[in-house]
């Protein structure tokens, strides 16, 4: 599509098309984000305002002070955040690094199983899940929520880490070896600081998978202070009755922010591990 | 590691230990692998493989919430209860909904997805990136923030999309509360988060298109339609599969979205698979038939992924 000359017309309507998309990406989160900058008073009026009349953080004050929500949500979603990210590092540079360096016994079979058990559909893992948890002492702990968040990223970053280990030249690390490395010396001194990108990559991922997380959290915590952000705004939300908007706008804006973070400093990285990633599955 | 090795390097030197130090480093280098596989692989059957398997065994038993240590067996009755037991069922209308919300989120986001990818890889697009980083960013929220922003965007009375129609002199309309409208709702809400992710690898499979084929096409006079149809599309094949693959498991895991924009309303209109086996096991107890539900939800997915692989593998033979 790129050769030849091209009309005036295709280019004003592809430009209007890409334009209105990227409008309609934008509005949404920018509603979101008026609501949560209007005053309390102005957030409630009916029919509401499409531009707040002025600036004020208030909303954010009376979602962090209040009972129902607090600031405890969003330290329990990043402490929940940074264990995965910590545990999946680890866990699938090993892996990762096994499947790019060795052909051992089984290792398409094992392969394979880890692509088959990321297509599952987690959802339909609830009910063993929670009654399992319940009987080993897992429910309504920080690890068994940690442990499970970090099972959903482990075999994209087993595959993200092959791909990456896979472009550094083994002769690093068997100089390595020669100069009296261990294998495992090798790997820690010479290969992983070498794939530093890829650990880049699979940190963004797994921290945002974390943070996000909804379905497990919900059925496996029941103390308040254990909830993450996500499960404590559905809480706040309540199943029935009146919506707080200015609240709940201003919950959510907080909740994108290191989103939005992560995604500003690392899109090419994520960008460039996603599609690598889907493609060697 | 490091100490041990040491104490193995010194009697090196000597002759008549090397042929049993190099077996025990040979075996030490066949378990290497192994051991590095070994937290991944133990997570996987933990927390995988062993609840799969025992959600199957608890789905020919009665197990409820209310008392957990009274399975008895019931062989085929929580499948014949989840089929045809009281509204709401798999039958009437849960299979119906799940069916219209996976195959609408697979035209739609794969769709607009290539589409967008198309318009946005022609050469003298500028902005590029700009507009594929404004395309991606809803995909990085959490659904049930996407939900509930939306929620928020289809509210009646305080709503964006109605206070929009009203300011342009149009009737507002009662979104969320009939059936049809909430699933379009619901497919607008996971086009806008997840089309920018088919975007992306779908721009990757075009840039994977070598110059020179344009350029062939161009002295063959192919251009248009015959140029997408006949080349760009054959050639991209194997991204708009893997697109599929990962929206359909997307859609039919999909949960707090769902949740957050219609709770599976009106008059469970909107209630997909993963809300109905929600509400069976941990609203209503019924553990058992939630873990019936599962077991279907596995069989089929692994169907549509043998069919959609199947399809690959055929192709790939031509």
């Amino acid at each position: 599509m790129g050769i030849g000359r091209v009309s005036l017309p295709w280019k004003v309507l592809t430009y209007a098309i890409l334009i209105s998309y990227a409008a309609f990406s934008l509005v949404p989160l920018l509603w979101v984000l008026t609501t949560a900058l209007k005053s309390p008073a102005e957030a409630q009026q009916v029919p509401p305002t499409l531009v707040p009349s002025s600036l004020h953080l208030e909303n954010f004050r009376l979602a962090f002070t209040s009972p129902a929500f607090g600031g405890r949500p969003f330290a329990n979603s990043l402490i929940y955040a940074f264990g995965t990210v910590a545990l999946t590092l680890i866990i699938a540079s090993l892996s990762g690094f096994a499947f790019s360096r060795y052909r051992f016994w089984g290792h398409r079979a094992i392969s394979l199983a880890l692509i088959l058990g990321n297509l599952m559909p987690g959802v339909a893992k609830l009910v063993p899940i929670y009654l399992m948890y319940s009987a080993y002492g897992l429910y309504d702990t920080r690890l068994g929520l940690v442990l499970l968040f970090t099972l959903a990223v482990i075999p994209l970053g087993t595959w993200m880490m092959k791909g990456y280990f896979d472009r550094i030249p083994r002769e690093l690390e068997e100089c390595a070896l020669i100069d009296g490395c261990t294998p495992l010396g090798a790997l820690a001194r010479v290969t992983i600081p070498l794939a530093a990108p890829g650990l880049a990559a699979l940190a963004v991922i797994a921290f945002m998978d974390a943070w996000n997380a909804f379905t497990f959290p919900l059925i496996l915590t029941e103390r308040q202070a254990l909830k993450p952000y996500t499960v404590a705004v559905y809480s706040f939300v309540g199943e029935y009755g009146e919506v707080q908007w200015h609240l709940v706008s201003a919950v959510a804006v907080t909740s994108v922010l290191p989103l939005l973070a992560l995604f500003v400093f690392f899109q090419r990285t994520l960008v460039a591990g996603l599609t690598r990633g889907a493609i060697k599955s | 590691m490091g100490p041990d090795e040491r104490a193995e390097a010194a009697p090196a030197g000597r002759p008549f230990a090397g042929a049993a130090h190099r077996r025990r480093r040979a075996l030490r280098t066949r378990a290497l692998p192994f051991l590095l596989i070994l937290p991944a692989i133990t997570m996987v059957v933990v927390l995988q493989l062993y609840p799969t398997l025992v959600g199957v065994w608890y789905a020919f038993h009665d197990v409820h919430l209310a008392r957990l240590h009274q399975t008895p067996f019931v062989g085929l009755r929580n499948f014949m209860s989840v089929f045809t037991g009281p509204f709401p069922n798999l039958l009437n209308p849960v299979i119906a909904v799940t069916g219209i919300w996976v195959i609408g989120s697979v035209i739609f986001q794969v769709g607009v997805g290539l589409g967008l990818a198309l318009l946005l890889q022609q050469r003298w697009v500028k902005g590029r990136d700009l507009f594929r980083s404004l395309y991606l960013f809803p995909w990085v929220i959490s659904g049930i923030v996407v939900g509930y922003s939306w929620r928020f965007v289809f509210d009646p009375t305080v709503g964006l999309l109605n206070t929009l129609l009203v300011t342009f002199g149009m009737t507002p309309r009662p979104w969320l509360v009939t059936g049809p409208l909430a699933m379009g709702a619901l497919l607008i809400a996971a086009t806008w988060r997840s089309a920018g992710y088919s975007l992306v690898l779908q721009m990757g499979g075009l840039q994977s298109i070598p110059d020179e084929v344009y350029e062939a096409a161009a002295i063959d006079g192919v251009s248009g339609i015959r140029l997408l149809t006949r080349i760009i599309l054959p050639l991209i094949k194997p991204f708009i599969l893997v697109n599929l693959i990962t929206t359909t498991v997307e859609a039919l895991n999909a949960f707090d979205i769902v949740l957050a924009l219609t709770r599976g309303g009106p008059l469970f209109r909107t209630e997909i698979v993963s809300l109905y086996m929600y509400h069976q096991g941990f609203q209503w107890g019924f553990l058992g038939k939630a873990a019936a539900v599962s077991v279907i939800v596995y069989l089929v997915s692994t169907a549509i992924i043998l069919a959609y692989v199947r399809f690959l593998h055929e192709e790939e033979a031509f």
